[in-house]
């Protein structure tokens, strides 16, 4: 069953364009001259429940956007939109009920208060049961790991700690869908790996729909199985992450480190990065040549310390999908 | 609908006002200049004996009462949600199971809870210190009082939150703010309404903004049973055309409402 479904969705904003000067800045008093800015255009798409989906995009690309429509904060200028089989500007109050919202930039957390008021507050906004809010507290403190901080004010916390309370407070209802805005904006490597086994733990136990934007290509790459590449408003890639490693990945970076000074290497299909005397980095393109040759040929002289083979990071796929996209497009 | 989270919504920014120490320090600061600059002009020019109907003692009580409505609730939060629709903030409370409207007014009552009660104790001090025992002429004047003082204060945040909502549709709204603010202010807040010439008393009555100060004022310092009924009456429909405006303001401009990404 999907759980999201839009069809043809269009948002355009119309903004007063202002020009410089004062004589402008008068002519935009008395007839001021909009421009129409399409955040939005014609984009369909569906997810399945249980489904963790990742939504990427530069900034201004229409990530936000998209997700407001979903949650019925913005109004769509035509097209469909079905969130859990409501359509979510006309049933919003039904629907919050029903789904859970991380915004990483605006914390829902009372700044001045410990964690433990806020979720009291959640828990009766969202009219969970006295019961049922104690048991799913007990149960996200304990893997959230959040006991000690429950009573110390906001303010205090340190944002890997913040960032916890804020995905614990969002999940009190037992959201069917979690929308996830930037979720490890800002936090250090093991915070962030946490966060991500975190979202993974909720997904598999209670089959939670994730939908996550991010710019932090490790994000997608360690949770998700489903990438969407949105830029100015279209969708301009929607694979699972599986393909599009696959599909982006034949470029591999070799490390070696050699004994003795190294002649310069020459090869075909192989790109230089940095090269000294004892270390040369290098992109290789294992469609022009398989990497089984190019490893041979560095080793031949016994002159091979040692070698590693790694993936290009999640960053330059995306870059090199737009780059593709921007040249398609013209 | 369920009562019971907006009562939490209350406490809970109840709560979180007590951490504002410093800034009731300054509201405590403004609120006894205001009594002293009121309480040397009136001194100056009365003498002896009542102007327009109030006496002295009464003056004085009425401007304790006056200052305590106007200083509780605060402009400071009304900006706050003016500048949450302005910069899209407003989105993240937008998405929750609640009514936006009555979230903002637990949350802003909460948080000016604090201020209503602080506020009166120091007006009662100020005003037996100043002029003596408050010129209540007969004990129902308490319970009208304090009706008059909820109705008054219902209408204040239902005409500010609408104001403030007109965000939706205006770039710059502060200068509808200080407009309100000032007939707030001119309509019975530093004078009696009784102070202004006849044919415009008779305007005023039929306008919202004297019911806000004046009248719970006017209950408290000279009280009469028709007046104060009267006074009840155009409250209670002054309140229901401020919550109609307020909603219909609030439904229109979430319907336009502009959240730009990020």
């Amino acid at each position: 069953m999907y759980c999201i479904e839009v069809e043809n969705l269009k948002k355009a904003f119309s903004t007063k364009v202002k020009g410089e000067g004062f004589k402008q800045s008068l002519k935009s008093m008395f007839k001021p001259e909009y421009k129409t800015v399409d955040a939005v255009k014609d984009i369909s798409f569906t997810v399945d429940s249980g489904e963790i989906m990742a939504f990427i995009g530069p900034n201004g690309a229409g990530k936000s956007t998209t997700i407001k429509m979903l949650t019925g904060i913005l109004h769509p200028n035509s097209g469909e939109v079905k969130v859990l089989g409501l359509d979510p500007t006309k049933k919003r109050r039904q629907l919050a009920g029903q789904i859970g919202t991380v915004f990483g930039q605006k914390s829902q957390l009372w700044f001045h208060l410990p964690p433990t008021d806020s979720f009291r507050l959640l828990g009766d906004i969202y009219e969970v049961s006295k019961n049922d809010y104690k048991a799913r507290l007990n149960y996200l403190v304990d893997i959230f790991d959040i006991g000690d901080l429950l009573k110390t004010p906001v303010r205090k916390l340190s944002l890997g700690q913040r960032v916890r309370c804020e995905i614990a407070a969002s999940l009190l209802h037992q959201p069917k869908i979690l929308f996830l805005d930037e979720p490890t904006i800002g936090l250090d490597v093991v915070v962030k790996q946490k966060i991500r086994e975190l979202i993974l733990h909720i997904n598999k136990e209670y089959n939670t729909t994730i939908f996550l934007t991010s710019h932090d290509a490790g994000d997608i790459e360690k949770i998700c199985k489903r990438a969407m590449v949105i830029d100015h408003g279209t969708i301009v890639l929607d694979e699972s992450v599986k393909k599009l490693k696959y599909d982006y990945l034949r470029r591999k970076i070799v490390s070696a480190r050699f004994n003795e000074k190294q002649a310069p290497i020459d090869i075909k299909g192989v790109d230089i990065i940095k090269a000294t005397d004892y270390a040369t980095s290098m992109h290789v393109d294992t469609e022009i040549i398989p990497i089984n040759d190019v490893i041979s040929m560095l080793s031949e002289g016994d002159n091979l310390a040692d070698i590693t083979i790694t993936d290009p990071p999640m960053e330059e796929i995306i870059l090199e999908i737009f780059k593709k996209t921007a040249v398609e497009s013209k | 609908m369920k009562i019971k989270k907006y009562f939490t919504i209350f406490k809970i920014s109840l709560r979180n006002a007590l951490f504002y120490g410093k800034n009731l320090f300054g509201g405590i600061i403004m609120y006894t200049l205001f009594i002293y600059v009121f309480f040397r002009l009136w001194g100056v020019i009365y003498k002896g004996d009542t102007i327009a109907g109030y006496s002295y003692n009464q003056m004085i009580w009425y401007v304790c009462i006056t200052e305590v409505i106007i200083c509780t609730i605060g402009l400071g939060m009304m900006y706050e949600i003016s500048q949450d629709i302005k910069n899209g903030a407003i989105a993240y409370q937008l998405g929750r199971p609640y009514n936006y409207i009555l979230y903002s007014y637990s949350n802003i009552m909460g948080n000016s809870f604090i201020r209503l009660i602080m506020y009166s104790i120091m007006g009662f001090i100020f005003g037996t210190v100043l002029v003596g025992a408050p010129p209540v002429n007969n004990i129902a004047a308490f319970p009208f009082f304090i009706i008059s003082l909820v109705l008054a204060l219902v209408i204040q945040f239902f005409l500010l939150m609408s104001i403030g909502l007109t965000a939706f549709f205006v770039e710059e709204n502060r200068p509808f703010f200080f407009i309100y603010q000032k007939l707030i202010l001119m309509l019975g807040t530093l004078v009696p309404l009784e102070f202004f010439p006849r044919w415009m008393q008779t305007i005023l009555r039929y306008m919202p903004f004297s019911y806000i100060t004046w009248a719970p004022a006017k209950i408290f310092v000279d009280f009469s049973i028709q007046h104060t009924l009267t006074t009840i009456i155009t409250q209670l429909i002054w309140s229901a055309i401020a919550i109609m405006l307020c909603f219909s303001i609030y439904r229109k401009g979430v319907k336009s409402v502009h959240v730009h990404g990020g």
